[in-house]
């Protein structure tokens, strides 16, 4: 027993490089302040504890509990007795005061604050609504939160997931709208993670994924809080991870995907033509380079006599079938996307007006290319971006439905689209079905679907999300 | 979310289904026997099939228990004239499923002039109905749902392209030849009516709504007028020519468009159409693979890949060996053969509601505690 009582203090002295040892003596026993470089704030070390025990120096101290009463003044002071609990808060940026050789000791909360400060997220700009986004610290991510929800409703519950990283992992939801069963489902999810690490929260989110669907995405992302908090309102479940300023949300719908944060501040008419623009172009970018190839091939009638001429008299002297030659446009912009997303940004914008304008202008002139499949293939790649979370995975249905496109024209594509219409419907994600309010066809969701109502017409909430309380407002509201 | 199947989208099931598959080459044949009042035919044969339709309605009404067909089955006529019914009833989809594959084939080349592989048209198909068949009638209602307005619109693009050149007078004088040839053709082809038979295998999974009857009646209804006037505007626009035409959807709107200025648009819209098509061949699929269930019984979570193979495998390799389309359009059209599945297209729906009466109240009585647990 003696031994195990020497061993917590002596296996957190031989943790070796950080380590930062001080001890100060008093009236009573010598205290020992544990604390890990780099991992504290020195100032608060300075302040919170060091000068608390030089302070209390005179004064008698023999224990834990005595250190706790009489020095430890932070609001995050706790009794540890456990090695396990000691290593945490040590790890964590705790500072460890012993008192003697007591096996007990107290942590206090010292952890630095030192990270990126909060400003507007890179990957959502908006020009209207709030700028803040989400940081790599989780405290400031739920204080963002909580500035916004001011309830008691709105629960927290945290949990550690990696063996080595311990990370941090924050389920968050308001008790009174999000329903039960999907907390409880995603905290089971959570709580059955098994690996090593959480590197970040998309680590998180291929384990709360459905397991029949690898290729969709079937979890929510943000960096923005007021997107966030306006999910959180709708009965869905937030999961924050420590270290990473992306918040995921779930059940997740593909509809999320064409509504922008913008939408919720513009008036109804704009943000619908907004959302029809974006799932237009989508589509656009989808079909068109397998129908270009597809008509050209084999359903060439249904151009008309003056486009088939165009297209014709411009790809007559192409080297290459329309098959190959739009399979080399996508092939060379989505080389250029990749290669424009790991480019040093000094270089990224001249590099990527030198690979589109020039190269792709080279190619027409040069006679390799046509300007038509130039133009579809650009067309084709910029109008993707209009739903930035499935992008990459259009990118790649896109050259899929080029190959059949391809290979068995109209009927082919039809056809695929069929299998993928059937698969994507059949998706569900946490009891939501994934292309709700479309299929099923939810009359009351698809206010806020395509064609957006006032805010003050969206008396229910999402009704294809499982939850508690489908009543947004009173309809007395309803102008 | 409730996953049961809704009224609407049972509804446009039915919008989507009963028109298409009367739009190929049924006309020509329909025309052969009755001349240009081929149309009257097919307002007797959906007369017909409407009170059916209304029979099976209040069938599903007293379906409270949300007993299957098979239950049903099982607890009125007993297991094995069950398992004969399926039987037949399989059949009878199949072979339907297996003339649409050959005519849409047929559509396919007739439109756009391109002799497709029977494997490599067939083969797809086989896999996208496989895969349908797997995830389940709920699929086939969503699916419907979400491509119905698109398909209608396409629908009324060629209708519109079409009545812009079609002659009605055509259609006059009605009944110059008698009302004998307009029956006997409404008799002889009977086999290709009946659309609302998947129906059989929703019983389940749905449960009526609030003003159902109204709803679904209505469905039917405007489907009954589409595919009319569609047959109406054949005749308009064919005249003498009805007879000949193979591919029917392709050729309404031939005369529409001006290729110079905006191509063969409507060969866009025959394309579209063929959404319908497809919907269509995989839902009969799929009612083949839910007989094989029952014949067999298979459990219901159970859908095992042989049975799925099972109906894919003839629908590929039978129409090589045998010209389906020819033998069956000749025997259930020409040869009026049709009568062989009216037990299936008539008596199933007239005695549905006796049968689901008794059925469920048996399964009342039997099951008084503990109620069944549902799926």
């Amino acid at each position: 027993m003696k031994l195990d009582k020497d061993t917590s203090k002596k296996k957190l002295l031989s943790f070796g490089n950080g380590l930062r040892l001080r001890t100060i003596k008093t009236a009573g026993k010598p205290v020992d302040i544990l604390s890990l470089d780099a991992m504290v704030s020195d100032k608060t070390v300075s302040d919170c504890v060091i000068e608390s025990v030089v302070r209390a120096a005179d004064q008698k101290i023999t224990s834990a509990q005595e250190v706790f009463d009489k020095i430890a003044f932070g609001v995050g002071a706790e009794i540890c007795v456990t090695y396990e609990q000691m290593l945490k808060k040590f790890l964590n940026g705790n500072s460890l005061i012993f008192c003697g050789d007591e096996n007990t000791c107290v942590a206090v909360d010292t952890r630095t604050t030192e990270g990126r400060s909060i400003a507007q997220p890179p990957t959502s700009n908006v020009t209207k609504g709030p700028r803040e986004g989400f940081v790599e610290s989780m405290q400031q991510n739920v204080t963002l939160l909580r500035k916004r929800i001011k309830t008691v409703d709105f629960k927290i519950e945290n949990l550690n997931v990696g063996r080595y990283t311990d990370t941090m992992i924050s389920v968050c939801y308001i008790n009174s709208i999000a329903a039960r069963t999907t907390v409880d489902m995603v905290l089971q999810k959570i709580r059955a993670i098994d690996i090593d690490g959480i590197v970040d929260s998309s680590y998180i989110a291929s384990f709360l994924d459905n397991p029949k669907c690898s290729v969709f995405k079937m979890v929510g992302s943000t960096e923005k809080p007021d997107v966030v908090v306006s999910r959180l309102l709708e009965g869905r479940v937030a999961i924050i991870v420590d270290g990473s300023p992306i918040v995921l949300t779930v059940p997740y719908m593909f509809v999320e995907d064409i509504q922008s944060p913008e939408d919720y501040y513009d008036a109804p008419v704009i943000a619908s033509m907004g959302r029809f623009l974006r799932i237009f172009s989508a589509l656009a970018s989808l079909l068109l380079p397998a129908l270009y190839v597809t008509f050209q091939l084999y359903n060439y009638h249904i151009i008309p006599a003056k486009f088939l001429i165009t297209i014709l008299s411009s790809t007559d002297p192409i080297p290459f079938t329309p098959f190959t030659e739009m399979i080399v446009v996508l092939v060379l912009f989505d080389i250029l996307r990749e290669a424009n997303a790991r480019m040093p940004s000094i270089a990224g914008l001249s590099l990527s007006i030198i690979g589109a304008v020039v190269l792709g202008d080279a190619a027409v002139r040069a006679g390799l290319l046509s300007a038509p499949a130039v133009m579809i293939g650009a067309l084709s790649s910029v109008g993707l971006y209009t739903i930035p979370d499935n992008t990459l995975l259009f990118t790649l249905l896109r050259l899929i439905l080029v190959f059949i496109g391809g290979i068995m024209g109209l009927h082919g594509m039809i056809l695929s689209i069929m299998f993928l219409l059937s698969y994507v419907i059949s998706l569900e994600t946490f009891g939501t079905p994934y292309l709700a309010p479309f299929a099923p066809n939810i009359l009351s969701d698809r206010k806020d679907a395509i064609m957006k109502k006032k805010l003050t017409d969206q008396i229910k909430r999402p009704l294809a999300i499982k939850q508690d309380n489908v009543t947004r407002q009173e309809e007395s509201n309803e102008q | 979310m409730n996953n049961k199947i809704k009224t609407e989208q049972v509804a446009m099931m039915l919008m989507l289904i009963v028109p298409v598959g009367k739009y190929l080459s049924l006309p020509s044949v329909l025309a052969k026997g009755a001349g240009r009042d081929y149309w009257i035919s097919i307002i007797l044969v959906f007369v017909v099939d409407f009170i059916c339709f209304l029979a099976f309605m209040w069938a599903l009404k007293l379906n409270t228990e949300r007993l299957s067909i098979k239950d049903i089955f099982d607890r009125t006529i007993g297991q094995a004239a069950g398992k004969i019914l399926f039987a037949i009833m399989f059949i009878y989809i199949y072979l339907r499923a297996a003339v649409i594959m050959e005519s849409c084939l047929e559509l396919f080349s007739v439109t756009f002039a391109i002799k497709t592989n029977w494997f490599a048209f067939i083969i797809p198909i086989a896999a996208l109905s496989m895969f349908m068949a797997r995830k389940g009638m709920n699929n086939f209602a969503r699916l419907s749902e979400m491509l119905f307005v698109i398909i209608y619109l396409s629908f009324g693009m060629m209708l519109f392209l079409s009545s812009r050149n079609a002659n009605f007078t055509n259609i006059k004088p009605i009944l110059d030849d008698g009302f004998q040839p307009v029956l006997e053709t409404a008799l002889k082809n009977t086999f290709w009516f009946s659309d609302f038979s998947f129906m059989a295998f929703i019983m389940r999974d749905y449960k009526p709504e609030k003003k159902y009857a109204l709803t679904l009646s209505g469905a039917y209804i405007a489907a009954m007028a589409v595919t009319v006037f569609m047959n109406i505007l054949y005749i308009a626009l064919f005249d003498q020519l009805a007879v000949q035409s193979q591919s029917v959807l392709s050729k309404v709107s031939q005369f529409s468009v001006k290729l110079t200025t905006s191509g063969r648009v409507d060969w866009l819209f025959v394309s579209i159409m063929l959404f319908t098509l497809f919907i269509k061949a995989t839902l009969e699929f799929f009612c083949c693979n839910e007989c094989l269930h029952y014949i067999f019984n298979v459990k219901k979570h159970k859908n095992p890949y042989w049975t799925n193979i099972a109906v894919a495998l003839p629908m590929i390799i039978v129409p090589v060996f045998v010209n389906v389309k020819d033998n069956i359009f000749d025997l259930f059209s020409r040869d009026g053969y049709g009568f062989v599945f009216w037990i299936i297209q008539y008596g199933l729906p007239l005695f549905s509601p006796l049968m689901t009466y008794i059925a469920n109240k048996k399964e009342k009585e039997k099951v008084i505690y503990p109620r069944r647990v549902e799926e």
